[in-house]
């Protein structure tokens, strides 16, 4: 219907076709009869495509897995926002920024474990759609990093039961840092002309992690809970281009 | 043919839009299924003292130290709560004893009773390290001990080595007594005379 619009927005003269077989029909007036062809097919297909450029734009956006969870009354969660470099829609150099918290209790022991620490992670995705429409296939990689400290204690004292010796159990403050990295998965899709809805998976390794001697925290802010040398994780996020 | 192109894309949207909420519920639903409770079975902090006997002298006494079964009754003591840790122990090869929450050091006092109701005692003074450890909120916290130090009389007993400084769960051999044996006593005897 649009190509049909340009066309007849022609001259009439541009719209008359020669027989294929006249040698004394005009070169030009055939040339433009496909300029006029081309031209109408490229703003067809510019509906959907956006011309690429080495630097294609930027954008912001904020996981809000973290807000629902909190809302749900989860013990643990995290809370981040977000900002991505476009590299000719293929390449997303991107920055993580958030807030991971757990407040937790024993279930049948009344021991508290409480964490809350800002963390970062760096790293870069990989498109693999061809097409540049919004919608897009993503792999990639993260480094992350926070440095924590955390509190463990119980109201009740802990008692020997042969020295019959008893203390309260309370730990304040013990330092923690931990570096990991993450293999991430995603799918994305442009909503609205700037908004993009997207989710991802990772899966999340320790590189190196230094802890109070006492305890490893039952928490790691960005990293997720502990327990193993892997965990999984993921987003569910809101991006808006700018 | 714009109305059903308009009613194809709100139609797309919506769908994308279902989708990406159902995946919301189950990344949110996720952590809490996950949250699973992992308390070690195997939770028993003890020292384990290992019982030996020197077959040589010098410095080649410990490699070449062979495990017994003591045959004597052994009756073990925490000194300072006077509290019995192990009772006649009989034809044991191995104690495993209980360890101080917050002492710096325990004494024990080793008791040997032989079958003519003979009996020796030879004291243990055992210097360590506490440390809480956890490993879940809903698990019991437990104390763990780095020994530095061990010490001891010399009646029945001719020496202690550390074999292992950590005391927590994993049930490793962490002390070694070598008693003497009726041999080094002929020897001291020679020696003496």
């Amino acid at each position: 219907m649009a190509l049909l619009a340009v066309v007849t927005a022609q001259p009439l003269s541009a719209q008359v076709v020669a027989p294929a077989d006249s040698v004394m029909a005009p070169a030009d007036s055939i040339r433009t009869l496909g300029d006029v062809m081309h031209e109408g097919a490229e703003k067809v297909a510019g509906k959907h495509e956006r011309k690429i450029h080495f630097i294609n734009g930027a954008a912001v956006g904020a996981d809000f897995v973290g807000p629902i969870m909190k809302v749900l009354g989860a013990v643990w969660l995290h809370m981040e926002v977000m900002g991505r470099i476009n590299i000719l829609d293929k390449y997303f150099p991107i920055a993580e920024l958030g807030i991971g918290e757990a407040d937790r209790e024993g279930r049948d022991i009344e021991n508290h474990f409480k964490v809350r620490a800002p963390y970062f992670r760096v790293g870069a995705d990989y498109n693999f759609t061809k097409k540049h429409n919004g919608n897009r296939l993503m792999a990639g990689l993260r480094y992350g990093f926070s440095k924590y400290t955390y509190d463990f204690d119980s109201p009740e004292q802990l008692t020997d039961p042969y020295w019959k010796t008893s203390k309260p159990f309370e730990l304040h403050d013990l330092d923690g840092r931990c570096h990991w990295a993450e293999i991430v998965f995603g799918l994305e899709t442009r909503i609205w002309t700037i908004v993009h809805l997207g989710w991802d998976i990772r899966i999340k390794a320790k590189l190196n992690q230094k802890q109070s001697p006492i305890g490893e925290p039952w928490y790691i802010p960005g990293y997720g809970k502990t327990g193993g040398s892997t965990c999984w994780g993921g987003s569910f996020k809101l991006l808006f281009d700018i | 043919m714009a109305f059903s192109k308009t009613h194809r894309d709100a139609r797309r949207r919506l769908l994308v839009w279902a989708r990406t909420f159902a995946l919301a519920g189950v990344l949110c639903a996720l952590p809490a299924s996950c949250d699973s409770v992992s308390c070690p079975l195997n939770n028993k902090v003890e020292c384990v003292y290992g019982f030996y006997t020197a077959t040589q002298t010098g410095e080649d006494m410990y490699a070449s130290g062979k495990a017994v079964s003591v045959g004597d009754t052994i009756t073990i003591t925490a000194l300072g709560p006077d509290t019995v840790l192990a009772n006649r122990l009989v034809d044991k090869s191995e104690a495993r004893l209980p360890v101080s929450f917050y002492e710096d050091m325990d004494v024990l006092q080793f008791k040997f009773t032989d079958q003519n109701s003979l009996s020796a005692s030879d004291t243990i003074w055992l210097t360590k390290t506490n440390q809480h450890h956890w490993d879940d909120p809903s698990c019991a916290v437990h104390i763990w001990h780095t020994i530095t130090a061990v010490r001891s009389t010399h009646h029945l007993i001719d020496s202690v080595v550390i074999k292992n400084r950590e005391i927590n769960y994993d049930g490793l051999e962490n002390l070694q007594i070598f008693f003497r044996t009726s041999a080094d006593d002929e020897d001291n005897k020679d020696t003496e005379e």
